[in-house]
């Protein structure tokens, strides 16, 4: 069954309201946006790590997405680093290792190493709000920061409905297969793949679009749409560690931009 | 539209999430963009760019529980951009070789400018990649991969949709 990696706890991050965990990602964002100075970015990096050891996220749970995320991310960053012509394009790289045409330089390496730093970074904090929110709150707290409440619906529903297609998927894979589909293509290449997806991808895909309109009516007839506003069964409200941490995230805010005007540059060890 | 986008959304994760066995993985072979530019030529560009940008940030929080904005925006953008067709075709000419031709064209078009928004965001604002050649890479075999899945799948499944919905009274 595919479901959110929620998982329940008591922890400070666990217990912050959605909506400030939003700001804390778009804070991420912002910062690792503005941020040049290497030296600067260990500061996001290491408090997204405390952040999310802080959520008591079971690791053996999380090990998988860490494996599938770290490796191809490392291989990008040292294909940044080592076989890029970046050399090339700095007016006096400081070359330290150089193979054919490819040449190893501190500042393809200190450019990396910060576009590493900046990828974790933000995959760390999205995760500590994927990890620690119940998928229920979502909508409601997008309701509270004032998004139209079609809007939030629309992620509501989406997440109500991923079990069904999930299913529909696999029962249509089963029916075509016991009809001789193959799921495994044996030569023909890369369009061969893409049109063998097409007995899957068809019927789930039209069973859903039509299925809007069956969705739509139901809908319509308890009178969604018909007020202005609606309430949630389900709410989320500031309490006193939601103000403070809202406080710290202003302080950190404005850290941030004196420290910007501080460093305004990339940092290159001599 | 609400409902549309929805169900898009939540048919987008068991395809991305749920790997096709013998697809060749994901990278390879993704035919859930062909759905936001499906939704972007039927229903327009709106429902095509919050199918795109929500079905993204829904998959990935299902998926691994990132959140890529430059991703979400340039998904969006695989939805938005082939809703240009929904003010120029009309509803009966959809089954027509002109219109399937024009979904195929609109589908690369997108791939291109949506991938393209994706690699050189990820470029300007150093995310994972520190240089233009890396970036470029990123966007030739995503956009190019994108590009051959939705010249192939979205004139698939618009005619699919057509020929369902032929006949229907209702909304379409």
């Amino acid at each position: 069954m595919i479901r959110i990696k929620y998982f329940p706890g008591n922890t400070l991050l666990h217990r912050l309201d959605p909506r400030i965990k939003f700001l804390l990602v778009v804070f991420f964002i912002v910062v690792e946006v503005a941020f040049l100075d290497i030296r600067l970015l260990l500061l996001p990096f290491i408090a997204s790590i405390i952040l999310y050891i802080s959520a008591k996220v079971p690791w053996k749970e999380v090990k998988g997405t860490w494996k599938f995320l770290l490796i191809p991310i490392v291989l990008i960053s040292s294909i940044n680093a080592f076989f890029t012509f970046l050399g090339m394009s700095v007016p006096h790289p400081h070359i330290l290792a150089e193979f054919w045409v490819f040449k190893v330089t501190t500042e393809g390496i200190v450019l990396a190493l910060a576009a590493l730093m900046r990828f974790l970074s933000l995959a760390i904090v999205s995760m500590c709000l994927v990890n620690t929110t119940d998928p229920g709150l979502y909508a409601p707290a997008m309701a509270k920061l004032k998004v139209p409440y079609k809007g939030a619906f629309v992620v509501d529903l989406a997440m109500r409905y991923v079990p069904v297609y999930t299913e529909e998927l696999e029962t249509t894979m089963n029916a075509q297969m016991a009809r001789g589909y193959q799921v495994k293509v044996k030569g023909g290449g890369f369009f061969a793949s893409i049109l063998n997806t097409v007995p899957l991808i068809v019927p789930v895909a039209m069973n859903a679009m039509l299925s809007i309109y069956d969705v739509a009516d139901a809908m319509e007839l308890r009178a969604f749409g018909a007020e202005k506003t609606r309430t949630w069964y389900r709410t989320v409200s500031f309490k006193r560690r939601d103000y403070a941490s809202l406080a710290v995230l202003v302080c950190l805010l404005l850290v941030a931009i004196y420290l910007r005007t501080r460093f305004t540059t990339y940092w290159i060890p001599a | 539209m609400a409902v549309g986008t929805a169900l898009y959304a939540a048919l987008t994760i068991p395809f991305n999430v749920f790997q096709i066995p013998g697809s060749g993985g994901l990278i390879a072979v993704r035919p859930t963009v062909a759905i936001p530019m499906l939704f972007g030529f039927v229903f327009g560009p709106i429902t095509g760019f919050v199918s795109g940008l929500i079905g993204n940030i829904l998959s990935d929080f299902f998926s691994f529980g990132g959140f890529y904005w430059n991703w979400d925006i340039g998904n969006g953008l695989l939805g938005a951009v082939p809703g240009i067709a929904y003010f120029i075709v009309k509803r009966t000419d959809w089954t027509k070789a002109k219109t399937l031709v024009m979904a195929g064209v609109l589908a690369v078009i997108a791939s291109v400018v949506g991938i393209g928004f994706a690699a050189m965001t990820d470029y300007i604002f150093q995310i994972g990649l520190s240089t233009l050649d890396a970036a470029l890479a990123e966007f030739y075999s995503a956009a190019g991969t994108d590009a051959i899945n939705g010249l192939i799948l979205t004139p698939i499944l618009l005619y699919a949709y057509a020929r369902a919905t032929a006949g229907r009274a209702r909304r379409v």
